[in-house]
């Protein structure tokens, strides 16, 4: 696993938290991660993540029109595999950071 | 508020480089909206497309596409319906010229060939359109197929006859009932895909030829059969070149 594909998985992870905490769409989930301090990440790598997450069912897509224009927007909510998903890699995320401070700590 | 253009220009090149991908298309629309709708925001605050897509926009792509399901059941039926109306458009043009006489070099070498053409050109759309390619390459690399595509047609008919003598013959009813055939397959087509195409693209290539060779025409213009030959595949490269510039045109402002 090499850097990158590390913080993908945390990034999955994180969107899956964002959007648990009620319904969203791709900017406004980028802007939480940026006030959360996610500054590494670029805007649009969030986009292939949410596709697979879609596909793996783990998030649902509801359209609603704009009254500026454009497209439609994509609103994301979480759904009960995803909330799974979710207590999974808080777990693992908990093991994970645990073992790195206790490394880091000695 | 407007797009930029830079921002207008990766996603037609997104969607282009999906559709040669051969991905769905409502998932290839799903997310060049949600792309454009982020990058809408983006640009409203004063961010740049490059910093939003980061890396190459070619490795973005890929990304996406890797992520997206490929419509295998569609690639299926267009290909067979594409060689299908080939061969109309072939036995078209033979039928004007000269009646249907195949020698087993056309019979295997005209669906080989442009097969091998099909596979050329996608794989050109999909890398002109990952690596960002500015108009002016795309027009001059375009150009350059499209008298490959003529090119190797062109060798084909020089060289069917070096190769033993017709095998498959009709008679002029058999003629008539092959052209009925391939105008039906041709127009039933352009009907199924939306399309002009496979109405114009035997228009562009056979009418010049015939028209130059029509006896009122010839007289006056005195060229040799050689001459008539250039100037008609002189032609139809323009009528070509326009008619792709078109659909160019018109699918980028959908």
């Amino acid at each position: 696993m090499n850097s990158s594909q590390m913080l993908k998985g945390i990034l999955e992870g994180c969107l899956l938290a964002v959007i648990a905490k009620g319904e969203t769409y791709g900017y406004e989930m980028i802007e939480k991660l940026q006030t959360y301090g996610f500054s590494m990440v670029k805007e649009g790598s969030i986009y292939p993540l949410l596709l697979r997450m879609r596909k793996g069912k783990l998030v649902e897509v509801k359209e609603k029109s704009l009254p500026s224009g454009g497209p439609p927007r994509k609103y994301y909510t979480i759904t009960k595999r995803g909330l799974e998903e979710l207590e999974v890699f808080k777990k693992n995320w908990a093991d994970v950071s645990n073992a790195v401070d206790n490394v880091l700590k000695n | 508020m407007q797009l930029s253009k830079k921002s207008e220009q990766f996603l037609e090149n997104l969607r282009l480089y999906l559709v040669t991908s051969g991905k769905k298309d409502k998932e290839i629309n799903d997310i060049v909206n949600e792309l454009e709708d982020h990058l809408r925001e983006a640009e409203k605050r004063g961010k740049n497309v490059d910093k939003i897509i980061g890396r190459s926009p070619k490795e973005y792509m890929e990304n996406l596409a890797g992520e997206m399901t490929t419509d295998h059941k569609m690639i299926m039926k267009i290909l067979p319906v594409f060689l299908i109306g080939f061969c109309a458009f072939i036995a078209l043009g033979d039928l004007i010229k000269e009646g249907i006489r195949y020698t087993w070099l056309e019979l295997i070498g005209y669906p080989v060939t442009v097969l091998i053409l099909l596979s050329i050109i996608i794989v050109s759309i999909k890398g002109m359109a990952a690596n960002q390619i500015g108009e002016k390459a795309q027009l001059i690399i375009m150009s350059m197929l499209v008298l490959l595509q003529i090119g190797s047609f062109i060798t084909l008919i020089f060289l069917k006859d070096q190769f033993g003598p017709p095998v498959f013959i009709l008679n002029e009813v058999g003629n008539w009932i092959v052209g009925i055939i391939a105008s039906l397959v041709l127009i039933t087509i352009s009907i199924w895909s939306k399309t002009w195409t496979p109405i114009f693209l035997p228009f562009a290539v056979y009418v010049p030829e015939v028209v130059l060779e029509l006896d009122w025409i010839a007289e006056r213009t005195g060229w040799s059969e050689v001459t008539n030959v250039f100037v008609s595949t002189g032609i139809t490269f323009g009528l070509i070149l326009i008619y792709i510039l078109i659909v160019f045109r018109t699918l980028k402002q959908k």
